[in-house]
């Protein structure tokens, strides 16, 4: 069975709750999917046991009286059947749904260098460590350093203090000329100047290191202490959690299985025209998926796709002028935020790269001009659960030129690691079966 | 807005948190080794936003990933060895 809908949404982040508000005043049937068990996407996730962030509340508060908008949440979008109609699985069901019109809203996710000791239990995401702490992860009166690049350290970093942290130290490797550039020009940009204020006020007491990077994470069994350096001096900071990131790229999976063009870039984001139409017919895209630039501008990409993806096209137009200010802020940091060339030969020969499979540098052979498939059939990696989303972007880093474009082409379904059931067609999987593996 | 604590049973051992926090917070408290990779090296949550699926574990008998899943009464999470 398929639930029909004018429009589905996959992403109930930022962009995918902004282009749900402004496709429900149009009346049409529309359905929101998200794999967290909540909407509110990364950014605006939140403490169960705290009030939400206002932005969210008021966009819930919008979109709850209206019953033209179904949400599955607890969903993850695992394939696609022709329409094109979206597989989804929840931990007990499959379940099929399919939209006259789809917009993909599927965000972005943190940009991985590896080093010597990544793998330790205690290394995190820097995003990543601050999801866990929303959700519950102890961090009272633990010590923590946070290590990598971008406004994200300083997000994740707030969060952590205000669980009871001891943060350390912030270690952000572009030096400090481009941080003192990229905030000089901040006022431009009135929001995100707000929200760095606010991030700066809340960190005056933690030690914010420039053009510093962690080069070795070390512990037995879990993370006991983090290697810290400039490329001349050493330092050795004792903590018990290290949240690293370099960065966001965007969850391009989705639309790079359906045959949506890709940005030419490292980290490739989906190409949209000026209505967020995607190179597909009836696929739109809108937030982080098409480029790294924040909530402000997921949130204007959104209300224009969900508008234009529903013919509202006077409404889109008028959203369009806004969102070149926002396109402008998603360059600036870009720009001030490049990763040197230090933190991308972090990793020995022994480190691992591909964590799910546990392949090492040293074994991933460099072929010229391969697609990653190649690699793939001769070494395993991307081959596991995260099916490439962490070591191919960190390869793209590692060893850039001989992979580009096509690292990222012919990517194959499922897209999550799913139930043999769902992918059967199957409504109901809940019966015993042992004998599957799931994941 | 603060739910009420649920009990739940990682490797046997009961854990009460609030409704809401993630299998991942529980299974924390117990121990920082949820699973071992290819090669017998432990690993613990990682991405935590259900993308790496270095946080799955078995919660009732099924592979979850912690960091998507929500704690509920008597749920019975074991994590791997």
């Amino acid at each position: 069975m398929v639930d029909d809908f004018d429009l589905v949404i996959v992403g109930a982040g930022p962009a995918g709750l902004e282009a749900a508000r402004s496709a429900s005043e149009s009346g049409r049937r529309v359905a929101v999917i998200d794999d967290n068990p909540r909407p509110g996407g990364q950014i605006w996730r939140h403490d169960p046991t705290e009030r939400p962030p206002r932005p969210l509340r008021q966009l819930l508060a919008d979109l709850e009286s209206c019953e033209a908008i179904r949400f599955f949440t607890g969903h993850r979008l695992v394939a696609f059947e022709s329409g094109p109609t979206l597989v989804l699985e929840s931990a007990t069901r499959a379940r099929r749904v399919r939209g006259q019109q789809l917009l993909l809203a599927t965000g972005a996710r943190e940009l991985f260098l590896p080093f010597p000791g990544w793998t330790l239990p205690g290394v995190y995401g820097a995003g990543g460590l601050q999801a866990l702490v929303k959700g519950g992860l102890p961090v009272a009166g633990r010590r923590v350093v946070l290590a990598g690049s971008g406004p994200l350290l300083l997000a994740s970093a707030a969060t952590l203090l205000r669980h009871g942290a001891h943060i350390e130290a912030i270690i952000e490797q572009a030096p400090t000329g481009d941080i003192a550039r990229f905030l000089a020009l901040l006022p431009r940009w009135p929001f995100q100047t707000a929200t760095a204020l606010a991030l700066l006020r809340r960190l005056l007491r933690v030690p914010y290191w420039r053009g510093f990077w962690v080069a070795e994470a070390r512990g037995r069994e879990g993370l006991t202490e983090v290697v810290v350096t400039d490329g001349q001096m050493e330092r050795t900071l004792g903590c018990e959690a290290l949240g690293t990131g370099y960065g966001l790229v965007p969850n391009i999976e989705a639309a790079n299985l359906l045959g949506c063009k890709l940005t030419a870039s490292r980290h490739p984001a989906v190409w949209v025209g000026r209505r967020g139409e995607t190179s597909r017919p009836g696929i739109y895209a809108a937030g982080e998926i098409t480029g790294i630039g924040g909530a402000g501008r997921a949130r204007l990409q959104g209300a224009l796709a969900g508008a234009a993806a529903l013919g509202n096209l006077r409404q889109a137009d008028r959203l369009f002028d806004r969102s070149r200010h926002a396109e402008a802020y998603a360059r600036h940091l870009a720009r001030h935020f490049q990763l040197g060339e230090p933190v991308r030969r972090l990793a020995r020969p022994e480190t691992v790269i591909c964590r799910c499979e546990n392949a090492a540098l040293g074994q991933i052979p460099e072929i010229p001009s391969a697609d990653s498939r190649a690699l793939r059939l001769l070494t395993r990696i991307g081959m596991g659960p995260c099916q490439g989303r962490i070591c191919l972007h960190a390869l793209a880093e590692i060893r850039p030129e001989p992979f580009l474009p096509d690292w990222f082409a012919r990517p194959r379904p499922p897209l999550f690691p799913a139930r043999l059931e769902t992918l059967a067609g199957s409504d109901d999987v809940t019966s015993p079966r042992s004998d599957v593996r799931s994941l | 807005m603060s739910p009420s604590s649920v009990t739940v049973y990682v490797n046997g051992i009961a854990v009460t948190l609030p409704g809401g926090f993630t299998v991942a917070a529980a299974v924390a408290r117990i121990t920082g080794h949820f699973r071992y990779a290819p090669g017998g090296t432990p690993r613990g949550p990682f991405c935590g936003m259900g993308y790496c699926g270095e946080c799955r574990l078995r919660v009732e008998g099924e592979f979850r990933l912690a960091c998507q899943t929500p704690l509920s009464p008597g749920l019975r999470v074991e994590t791997d060895g």
